[in-house]
């Protein structure tokens, strides 16, 4: 079961800015809950992810990281799986596509058998033929399935996913998403997820948060309470991308952010959503 | 492993080599020429004349041997330079306040022409000692490798760092340096390792050309040709000092495209 996140009262400046991207904001995340943050370009959803994963310290308020009612204030690598935006940050490219997938769980434990495991990953990923290659010569979207394959392959609980599915088409988009509600199914891992795409959102998430720009002076509010999923056939352990209450869940959503964010330029992922 | 193919403008440039250096002893003849009509001067020697002599010092055993001389010093000056300068550097990258100590004296350092340090390290190996020369090599070549270590790893992704930290589940600095800043900084290195061999060699030539140093070296055979009027022959054995840094830095070059295959990053110095 993954942990709960609560941020009180949290102000969080990125590193090289002078002004803060968040002011004074307060959310929980509930501990196995699939949370997608959304937003326009540049409004501090990375930002956000970041401190989650304690790689950016607020400079006001606290983010609070619970673990079956203990509070976690030790180092956090341990539990979390975070996925870069630019792919080719988190993968190693001095090794193959196979090593590097094998590569965390050879730290995790050096003596473990993986020949068997990594070809079915690499299966998975769509990745069987580039096994051998170095990961300078693939493509950014075959990046990014190999860093998720990467992230899940250890297991973590709380999972933080800067658009894992960006620049991937759709049919490939939908196996992963299969695989990342598979994977959120059997173990109940918190997940915190930043995409542009709403069907993306629509399908996956529990509850989609929303950075508002456009309310606040001082930087975006987090509009968490309204976009909660109505109701989840809890019995599958499949995405359902047409089901009727997808359907309605991604018109709500896109209403919302069109209510929002209808001072914003462009939203990248709205040409995607309307698919 | 990917395949390092040979580039037609790799092999050109390699071509081209005895063509410019051909030109430029053509160039310097026509000076000569020039420079004759207006006072004597000592005639150089003809192009043919140079061509001739290239046979001649190939069978010259002794130029052979003093070459070799010359390599090795500059080659033990540099490896040693290298794992005094990687370790140096490495621990000037971990530590910024380290860093900011020693910063004013390597930056004061590298604006000193090494030959000025002639004299007072003569004061303690004896002028005609090798120390000296192994020495004097390794001044530049260590603050080479010092600059270039620190930069690699200054230059490393942070990103890339933290992610290891959590795919190990760990913040284990030792195997973060083995598995992470190593390979990152590889590309620093190589560049630093060409400069530091190509300077060491510079370094070694010009202190047996000026009597400095050991006995035996190509720079004093160069010396020795001149003293005795044989200009053909020691302009060729200039010649193969240059060829000599170009195949050093090939073999670096080899060496780097062997260990960094994977790089996107072209090595040039």
């Amino acid at each position: 079961m993954g942990p709960k996140i609560e941020l009180k009262n949290v102000c969080l400046i990125p590193t090289g800015f002078e002004e803060a991207t968040l002011v004074d904001q307060s959310c929980t995340i509930e501990s196995g809950e699939i949370v997608v943050l959304m937003g326009g370009s540049g409004c501090g959803k990375t930002t956000f992810l970041r401190a989650l994963a304690r790689l950016l310290k607020p400079t006001q308020g606290v983010v609070c990281i619970t673990d079956q009612g203990r509070q976690i204030k030790e180092d956090i690598c341990d539990f979390v799986g975070f996925m870069y935006q630019d792919p080719i940050s988190g993968i190693f490219p001095w090794k193959h596509v196979r090593q590097n997938l094998e590569f965390p769980r050879r730290l995790r434990d050096s003596n473990a058998y993986l020949k068997d495991w990594g070809d079915d990953w690499l299966k998975r990923l769509g990745l069987p033929k580039s096994a051998e290659k170095h990961p300078t010569g693939l493509s950014g979207g075959e990046r990014k399935r190999l860093l998720f394959g990467m992230v899940l392959s250890y297991e973590p609980t709380l999972l933080l996913l800067d658009e894992p599915f960006t620049g991937l088409d759709f049919d490939l988009a939908a196996k992963l998403w299969q695989e990342l509600f598979e994977y959120h199914w059997i173990s109940k891992a918190t997940v915190v997820m930043v995409t542009h795409s709403v069907r993306e959102a629509a399908v996956l998430a529990d509850r989609v948060m929303i950075l508002d720009e456009t309310a606040v002076f001082n930087g975006p509010a987090i509009r968490a309470d309204g976009f909660r999923r109505p109701a989840r056939a809890t019995d599958k352990m499949a995405v359902r991308l047409e089901d009727e209450d997808v359907i309605k869940y991604q018109k709500s959503i896109q209403q919302e952010l069109n209510r929002l964010l209808l001072h914003m330029p462009h939203m990248p992922g709205e040409a995607h959503a309307k698919t | 492993m990917r395949k390092h193919n040979i580039d037609r403008y790799d092999v050109l440039g390699a071509l081209l080599l005895p063509i410019v250096l051909l030109g430029a002893l053509l160039l310097l003849n026509l000076l000569n020429n020039l420079c004759n009509q207006w006072h004597p001067t000592v005639k150089l020697p003809g192009t043919w004349e140079v061509a001739k002599s290239v046979v001649v010092t190939a069978k010259n055993s002794a130029v052979w041997f003093a070459l070799y001389h010359t390599i090795k010093i500059s080659l033990v000056a540099t490896i040693v330079a290298a794992i005094i300068g990687l370790s140096v550097g490495f621990s000037l990258a971990y530590d910024k306040r380290v860093w900011q100590l020693c910063q004013p004296s390597l930056d004061m350092l590298r604006s000193i022409p090494v030959t000025f340090l002639v004299p007072p390290i003569a004061i303690i190996t004896g002028v005609k000692s090798p120390l000296l020369a192994y020495l004097l090599a390794f001044c530049p070549a260590f603050l080479f490798m010092v600059l270039s270590a620190r930069q690699g790893v200054i230059r490393h992704d942070i990103d890339r760092s933290k992610a290891f930290e959590f795919f190990s589940g760990r913040c284990n600095r030792i195997e973060q340096f083995w598995k992470i800043l190593i390979p990152e900084a590889m590309p620093e290195i190589f560049h630093g390792l060409k400069l530091s061999v190509s300077y060491a060699l510079v370094i070694v030539t010009v202190l047996e050309y000026f009597d400095v140093g050991p006995k035996g070296g190509i720079g004093q055979q160069i010396r020795t040709f001149y003293d005795n009027v044989q200009y053909a022959a020691g302009f060729v054995t200039i010649a193969y000092v240059g060829t000599v840094g170009y195949i050093l830095n090939k073999v670096l070059d080899l060496a780097c495209h062997r260990t960094m295959h994977w790089s996107q990053f072209e090595i040039e110095s």
